[in-house]
């Protein structure tokens, strides 16, 4: 990621941004150890550190900390943190495309019904049985229900070629209902006596708690895949910030671009919804945070996104699980709480500056 | 195309250009040529000018007839390659654009710059260069939503510029500036030495600006030629329906137009 960064002309702001990436990068690895040592079982910072070093490294390392814990962090804590960590990042990068493709600050994964679409085909797959290998066809299929949600919002959106910001929340929230009814039939149609509804449910409003090794894989790799490409196709979006006229005549295939960005936030978010359920207003909230810090390209705004998506998710998570401990909250209740006012503010700000 | 000086020209050529949008004909047999020159685009609202540029800045495909710029057909180029030869400013900039002005203007390089990757020095010092030319260097940092009406427009240029064009296209450059901008800008624009193809509401700055005129009147090319040829007291009836005649400016010795309303009565 160096590489792409280090060369930016002529801008005094660069150093500062850097800085904060670096800052940023920190905190992450900081919050990800401090999640690993909360919990039923306290585990100091540097018993947590010894373990995961015992692992990573070739050699081995010398730890204080007993088998049991060594089991405890290397099995459900440090899965459950890099995953949110992991999906955190995928929501902000997501966010971040989404709000440039559409030209609007309101725009996010969980608001435009995306995430209900990937929740709906996943429950199908789970619930119909559709799917043999589910650690595959799971995340397919929250895709390819995200990227379908994705295009019918967006022309449900349009008219006469024009997306309205207004007509863009209404079909994301008509779509969203209209997705989460469905969900909620599909998991009462399928729970027989016996059958964990209530685990379905708590993954429906968005949960780490099940976070394991094999869960991290695919959302990991397309976490740095898509960053990386998008980090590349940086001006670009900033270009489309300006306008589709525009970038016409600067050489851009807008109408294809914006296809590949949905397919690009599609695979983001469906496979973070397939490990996590649909957790919400992290892609909203974290762009807006992250443009008011370091401006509005996008080869700043998408790496910082990511960072800050997974810093979020990461210590709202430690929230969830201290708030009502020794049981836990669904993390994206907490982020709705969080988000859904901002939300309310944002439409504040911007129908101001309609009228 | 040289990256040392300015720029050179290259030819725009549109061919009996018809575009239809949901089955209406907005504008039919559309012909005209610019190189070298500034040409301007001029008739009444909803005469079609905008509908004509965006069939060369590949915005809108006609539904028959040929663009072609450097001689190559506009359409049947890649986006990237149309691009090279030919830059817009359009009015789609919108007043709160969150960019800082290096950053806008760094877009002019798409379709230069490798498509993933980093700037490379000829890039920076076309961006640099472009700045300059549209006089915004000093605006490098500001961020957009805080500049004039007029730096705004200066930097759409200069974004245009980056691009290195042989061919410009302009619709309405002059909408919301005051005058003094209004008139540096076209001065600038007529300095640039590229093929440019402007539309302007102001007749009188079409007549001091253009080196030729193209006129459109209900998607249609009514009249073509030189200001003085083209702006006649007949054809600014007939298509624009006000009374006018030439007159020459006092200070500039170039044509201007006084004009009245049809019914406006003559006091002296």
């Amino acid at each position: 990621m160096t590489s792409v960064l280090t060369v930016v002309p002529l801008t005094s702001r660069t150093d500062h941004r850097r800085s904060i990436i670096i800052v940023l990068m920190i905190a992450c690895v900081a919050a990800v150890v401090l999640s690993v040592s909360i919990g039923s079982v306290p585990i100091s910072p540097d018993r947590v550190l010894s373990v995961i070093a015992d692992h990573i490294l070739p050699w081995s390392v010398s730890t204080a900390a007993t088998d049991v814990e060594a089991r405890i962090i290397w099995e459900f804590r440090l899965p459950r943190a890099l995953l949110g960590l992991v999906v955190g990042s995928s929501l902000g990068v997501a966010g971040a495309v989404l709000q440039a493709v559409v030209r609007n600050p309101l725009a996010d994964p969980f608001v435009f019904g995306i995430s209900s679409g990937a929740s709906v085909a996943a429950v199908a797959t789970l619930t119909l049985g559709l799917g043999v290998l589910t650690a595959i066809s799971v995340p397919v299929a929250a895709f390819g229900g995200a990227l379908a949600t994705t295009l019918i919002v967006f022309a449900l959106a349009q008219r006469r070629g024009r997306v309205t910001p207004g007509r863009l929340i209404l079909a994301g929230v008509a779509m969203s209902y209209l997705l989460s009814s469905v969900t909620s039939y599909l998991v009462l149609r399928a729970s027989a006596p016996g059958q964990g509804v209530s685990q379905v449910l708590s993954w429906l409003s968005g949960s780490l708690a099940a976070a394991e090794w094999v869960d991290l894989g695919i959302p990991a790799v397309v976490l740095v895949v898509a960053t990386v490409v998008l980090i590349l196709l940086a001006r670009i979006l900033n270009a489309l910030l300006i306008g589709d006229e525009t970038a016409a005549s600067l050489g851009v295939d807008v109408g294809r671009f914006r296809l590949v960005m949905f397919v690009i936030t599609s695979l983001l978010v469906g496979v973070a919804v397939a490990v996590s359920g649909a957790i919400g207003f992290v892609g909203l909230v974290v762009p807006h945070a992250v443009r008011m810090i370091v401006g509005s390209d996008h080869k700043w705004v998408l790496p910082t996104s990511a960072l800050a998506g997974g810093l979020l998710l990461v210590v709202v998570d430690i929230a969830a699980r201290l708030i009502i401990a020794p049981s836990e909250l669904p993390v994206g209740l907490l982020t709705a709480a969080i988000g859904a006012p901002f939300f309310l503010w944002m439409l504040r700000q911007s129908s101001k500056g309609e009228a | 195309m040289s990256t040392l000086g300015g720029m050179d020209a290259a030819a725009l050529h549109v061919d009996d250009v018809k575009v239809e949008i949901a089955g209406r004909t907005i504008v039919e047999g559309i012909s005209l040529s610019a190189d070298g020159d500034v040409v301007g685009l001029i008739g009444p609202n909803g005469s079609g000018k905008s509908t004509v540029l965006r069939a060369v800045y590949r915005m809108l495909r006609p539904t028959s007839g040929r663009v072609t710029a450097a001689d190559r057909d506009v359409w049947e180029s890649r986006p990237r390659e149309a691009a090279r030869v030919t830059a817009a400013v359009v009015q789609d900039g919108p007043s709160d654009l969150e960019l800082t002005v290096t950053e806008c203007v760094a877009t002019g390089r798409i379709a230069h710059g490798r498509l993933f990757g980093s700037d490379r020095p000829e890039d920076v010092l076309a961006i640099e260069r472009a700045m300059r030319r549209a006089g915004v260097n000093d605006l490098a940092d500001r961020d957009m939503s805080t500049l004039s009406g007029g730096e705004r427009q200066r930097v759409q240029l200069a974004r245009a510029l980056a691009q290195e064009p042989r061919i410009l296209v302009l619709d309405e450059p002059t909408n919301h500036l005051d005058i003094r901008h209004q008139l540096e800008l076209m001065a600038l624009v007529h300095a640039l030495g590229v093929t440019t193809l402007v539309t302007l509401h102001d007749l009188n700055l079409a007549a001091a600006y253009c080196d030729r005129l193209v006129v459109l009147s209900a998607g249609k090319v009514v009249a073509s030629g030189t200001p003085s040829d083209t702006l006649t007291p007949e054809l600014l009836h007939e298509v624009f329906g006000i009374r006018a005649q030439g007159i020459t400016n006092p200070l500039t010795g170039r044509l201007q137009l006084a004009y009245a309303h049809e019914k406006e009565m003559n006091f002296s």
